[in-house]
């Protein structure tokens, strides 16, 4: 018996939009057959089209930690309108007649089996490497390291006061070069830089007013830094790959994602980035338009229950393709996954999964959060400032931290631990997510003791002062989450 | 570690690289820091390295400058992001937080994104989004705070003042300060929404504002400002001193906060108004108005009015047609009055109607009379009601509707038949089709039964507002002598039979399936008046109402008319046993008139779904 309902098909939508136009398909009717398999796994149904005939859907539940779903329909959504329209049927109870699995879909299911086996198999196999590509790809990112470093030294040199909005803008074509010498990261971090002098409206057609210009000059060396540390770091690590093409990508670091490396599972297990039977609970999670990488970013920011790390899921859909990949969601139940593959990164890697089942929170999985939680501020802060004196590292690390109290110094909102340590809170210098300190002034009393925080850390360069950004608030029952 | 020192080496290096790194070679303020970080670094070695990144960049040409200075950007950044202070010195005391309760976020973030858009974005279809959202409870959800606060401020104005007055209160005094701190004193719709907010959420807060936007606010904001102190009595002479202002919006407003009080100068400023150019103005406020005082003042001026009309001295048509509108106005300054002096004067009033009656122009006689009229039905005086009733066997057409009123408020459903059926009922045949006497009285009855069911036809006679107030409440809410509905089936009277049906009778039903039959042979202008027919043989419960109105819904179909709005709302009030007949049909609706349908039907199987699972099933 498949094990779906509405909320279910709701999150499997790649959009709202497609939800609504499924829902629409079974009201109106147009499924002229709706059927099963004899042992459940397989839903499968013929839905009315605009053409002559009608588009043959399935959902096939064979793997249910994977659903497969198929569509004879030309759109690039997935799962399309048509294969939620059909669970959307099921779970309102529309009579489903029992019927024998289709010879195509039969077909696709052993084809499916045998690529899973496969791709198993091939797990175990030595990886074969084209070494004459690989260089040449090193010799193109060598290549692009000296343009970035050209690009960087010729901005300090010029001086930051003398970028403005045409400066910025021919800057953004040439780094457009980094991202054809297989460097999107470091076209993202020059990026980052010039997006710092948007006129009003995003767009380079106006200059800063002074005010605003002094307000941005702290961060824009820390980006201009940050790029100079990336050529450094990029032209060893380059240099060692160039001399020995059997060199792994590094694991211990994020700079071969910086260099534009995208690991693909199969290498991160081949390097043992591999957790086995995690359970992970989403804290908070938040869309976002990144404009340096001009890509669509959503991230969950989840707790790993084994072991209490923070971690992060993360989707990323450029502009020009952002209509054709789902979008990811909020996740309100535990994930259970059998093998987690955790990037290489810090404080807070990025991980993901093929495979996972969903069960209901209950209260033990907050208890353990409440555990994994840090008490002592002062070690989280020391953990942090030793973390963010790393120039690639991640700025802002997120933090589960448990709080006696949380009140008000003067203006200042304030976390207090058990020692009486303090952290003040903000939401200056964190634009991704949307502003949520005010939010506390909504909050039940009972809330403001005793439970669990979850922060991102941020060091302001001009005040020299760590702060820390709300993101939800963890009690023995609920997440009550502050940003979306 | 000497964090002042470092944070000089970051002042200075980060003012050359906003000046340019080229002119950092000798830079003496740099080299001044060199010798005291060289002595710090007997303590801490990496101020030594500090000094040689700042010596190799002091001595380096212009083409290495910016590798030098970027090598102690990278160093001096590396120490100071473990220097950032945390904590906060002081006393740490509770946070204030309004009662909220625990708030609901179990909403995904894509739900939210298309309200979020919908409340800071542009465009058409937002406030639907909205009001639906907000229907739903939505914004339970504390994280719509702040979008819903920017929407304060929206270029469609429906949607900011929805946003205002039925969305930011839920959050109470919690988002006082939020308001208060992007408060424009000189701005206009969002300045004039905030205070409408805030004075909601926290009137003792917001007088000090109010009293200074008063001063020296926009107009609007002195406007909102003005509401603000309404039914303050401290406020009286601030009230009293904005009655008098250049502007004529300020002073509508000022008067009509001065309404509730009985007070003398209250009274005064009312009455110079009254007897002013502000006589439209200060008629509604006059009205409320408590103070005897005031109501004496009122009556001498009617008196004088209504003699100078009555004496037909004044010759010059123009000047006797002033007086006659003046009059006519003066009148709302009386409405829904029922002292004893106010039901003399205009019983007295009212036995003058056929000289009245006489006055011709854009302010006729009978449209006073059907004021004085209507002013003694709504007085609730059994003698004026008397008076009123009585008249309708002399009084012109005019009047009969308002005698009729009259008679449903005082007497039993079927006196009213008996006294007034006779007229309904008279022969019209003969006449000039719709201009004879007898045909203007049926007319006058046929919108009174109208206005009473509520009804709105395309072959509604242009009517005239009987201006009964809240006695409508209770018109509406007396009971039709059985036999009208009888003697409308019998004339033939659609409108009336439209007005009247009610369930069980069965010649109202088969008068409303014929009427609906001929409409839907129609190709055109067909929907507005089935609507109306279907509307009242669902309130009725004919018992072919489903099956009728699925025909309407497949005409509407075959018509491919426009104009289908309301077979939606229409649907949720059906029977349960319709939803799969009308789903049995969507295939074969354009694909428009389905997707107007569908949410409704969704409603109503929801609805069939809940009956069916009920535990008395």
């Amino acid at each position: 018996m498949i094990q779906i309902d509405e909320s279910y098909v709701d999150a499997a939508a790649p959009n709202d939009a497609a939800s609504k136009n499924a829902r629409g398909l079974v009201l109106k009717g147009k499924f002229t057959r709706l059927h099963q398999s004899a042992d459940g796994t397989l839903l499968f149904g013929e839905c009315q089209g605009s053409g002559a005939s009608p588009y043959r859907c399935s959902c096939d539940f064979v793997r249910p930690e994977s659903p497969t779903h198929r569509c004879t329909c030309p759109s690039r959504q997935f799962p399309c309108k048509h294969c939620l329209a059909l669970m959307y049927a099921y779970v309102q109870g529309k009579k489903f007649t029992t019927a024998d699995v289709p010879a195509d879909v039969a077909e696709k299911r052993e084809k499916m089996q045998q690529r899973v086996e496969k791709k198993k198999e091939e797990q175990t196999k030595p990886r074969q490497v084209d070494k004459g590509a690989l260089a040449k790809k090193i010799k193109a990112q060598l290549a692009g390291l000296d343009l970035l470093e050209t690009i960087a030294g010729d901005l300090v040199r010029m001086g930051m006061g003398n970028t403005n909005a045409k400066v910025a803008r021919q800057i953004e074509e040439q780094a457009k070069q980094l991202g054809n010498a297989y460097l999107p990261g470091a076209q993202a971090a020059l990026n980052a830089y010039t997006g710092l002098f948007l006129g009003e409206g995003g767009k380079f057609d106006s200059d800063l007013p002074a005010a605003a210009r002094e307000a941005i000059y702290s961060e824009a060396l820390d980006q201009l830094t940050r790029v100079h540390a990336l050529v450094k770091q990029g032209r060893a690590y380059l240099a060692k790959r160039l001399e020995d093409p059997d060199l792994q990508p590094e694991t211990e670091t994020a700079i071969a994602a910086w260099l534009g490396h995208a690991w693909q599972l199969r290498e991160l297990r081949d390097a043992g980035l591999v957790e086995t039977d995690v359970e992970l609970v989403q804290l908070a999670f938040h869309g976002y338009d990144d404009a340096a990488r001009r890509e669509f970013v959503d991230t969950g920011i989840w707790m790993n229950l084994n072991t209490g790390r923070i971690q992060l899921t993360q989707t990323f859909r450029p502009y020009q393709a952002a209509k054709h990949i789902k979008s990811d969601d909020s996740f309100f139940q535990v994930a259970e996954v059998k093998e987690l593959c955790v990037y290489p990164g810090d404080v807070n890697p990025r991980v993901r999964w093929e495979e996972m089942l969903p069960r209901p929170l209950e209260k033990r999985d907050y208890q353990r959060i409440s555990q994994h939680a840090h008490g002592d501020f002062a070690a989280v802060v020391k953990e942090v400032k030793g973390h963010l004196k790393g120039p690639l590292a991640d700025k802002r690390p997120v933090y589960a931290l448990r709080y006696a109290r949380i009140g008000r110094v003067g203006e200042e909102l304030v976390a207090e631990d058990a020692k009486e340590q303090r952290l003040m809170m903000t939401d200056a210098g964190m634009a991704e997510e949307p502003p949520s300190c005010r939010l506390f002034h909504l909050l039940p009393q009972t809330l403001l003791a005793g439970q669990t925080l979850v922060a991102r850390f941020h060091h302001d360069l001009d005040t020299r002062k760590l702060r820390i950004k709300p993101l939800a608030v963890v009690t023995e029952s609920s997440i009550v989450r502050l940003t979306y | 570690m000497s964090i002042a020192l470092l944070g000089e080496v970051y002042g200075e290096m980060r003012r050359l690289a906003i000046a340019g790194s080229s002119l950092a070679g000798g830079d003496f303020r740099l080299k001044k820091l060199v010798p005291p970080l060289q002595k710090a670094a007997a303590k801490a070695p990496v101020f030594g390295k500090v000094a040689d990144a700042i010596q190799t960049l002091v001595d380096s040409k212009p083409q290495d400058s910016a590798a030098a200075l970027l090598e102690l950007s990278t160093l001096v950044s590396a120490i100071l992001y473990t220097q950032g202070e945390t904590g906060a010195e002081g006393r740490l005391v509770p946070l204030e937080t309004s009662d909220y309760g625990l708030p609901a976020t179990n909403a995904s973030a894509r739900m939210l994104k298309p309200l979020v858009e919908a409340l800071t974005g542009a465009g058409s279809g937002r406030q639907e989004v909205i009001a639906d959202a907000h229907r739903r409870g939505a914004f339970r959800d504390f994280r719509l705070l702040a979008p819903a606060l920017k929407a304060i401020d929206d270029g469609y104005g429906e949607i900011a003042d929805f946003v205002a007055d039925e969305i930011l209160p839920l959050y109470g005094k919690a988002i006082y300060g939020d308001l208060k701190a992007t408060f424009d004193p000189k701005g206009k719709g969002g300045a004039v929404r905030r205070l409408r907010v805030m004075h909601r959420l926290d009137p003792t807060a917001t007088r000090e504002l109010v009293e200074q936007v008063l001063e020296s606010g926009s107009k609007e904001l002195k406007l909102a400002a003005l509401g603000c102190l309404q039914g303050s009595r401290e406020a009286i002479p601030r009230l009293l001193e904005q009655a008098k202002s250049k502007s004529s919006e300020v002073r509508g407003v000022a008067l009509r906060c001065l309404a509730e009080f009985d007070d003398d100068a209250v009274a005064d400023a009312i009455m110079a108004a009254v007897s002013g150019e502000d006589l439209l103005m200060a008629a509604e406020p006059a009205r409320c108005n408590p103070s005897p005082r005031l109501l004496k003042l009122l009556l001498e001026e009617a008196e004088k009015q209504f003699t100078e009309l009555l004496s037909g001295k004044e010759k010059d048509k123009v000047a006797v047609q002033t007086r006659a509108a003046r009059f006519h106005s003066l009148l709302h300054c009386f409405f829904e009055r029922r002292d004893k002096q106010t039901v003399a004067f205009f019983s007295r009033c009212f036995e003058h109607r056929e000289k009245i009656s006489g006055i011709k122009g854009d302010c006729p006689g009978y449209r006073i009379n059907r004021s004085v009229a209507s002013l003694l039905v709504t007085s609730g005086s059994k003698a004026a009601q008397k008076l009123v009733v009585e008249a309708h066997a002399t009084s012109s057409h005019e009047l009969l509707d308002v005698a009729m009123a009259a008679a449903i408020l005082s007497r039993k459903p079927a006196e009213v038949y008996d006294i007034f059926a006779p007229h309904y009922l008279a022969e019209t045949d003969g006449q000039k089709k719709g201009r004879g006497p007898a045909a203007k009285m049926r007319e006058c009855l046929q919108r009174l039964f109208m206005q009473w069911s509520g009804a709105i036809l395309s072959c509604d006679p242009a009517g005239f507002d009987l201006g009964l107030g809240d006695s409508w409440e209770k018109l509406k809410g007396a009971k039709m002598d059985p036999r009208w509905l009888d003697a409308a089936v019998e004339t033939k009277d659609f409108v009336v039979v439209l007005a009247l049906a009610r369930p069980g009778h069965k010649g109202a039903c088969d008068m409303l399936a014929e009427e609906l039959g001929a409409r839907l042979k129609k190709r055109s202008d067909w929907e507005s008046d089935s609507s109306e027919i279907l509307e009242t043989m669902v309130r009725i419960g004919h018992p072919k109402m489903v099956e009728y109105f699925v025909e309407a819904i497949g005409h509407a179909g075959e018509t491919k008319t426009a104009d289908n709005y309301w077979i939606g709302p229409l649907i949720e009030q059906l029977p349960v046993e319709a939803a799969p007949l009308i789903e049995a049909l969507l295939p074969s609706l354009p694909e428009n008139l389905t997707t107007w349908i569908v949410p409704w039907l969704a409603a109503l199987q929801a609805k069939a779904a809940q009956a069916s699972n009920s535990p008395s099933q």
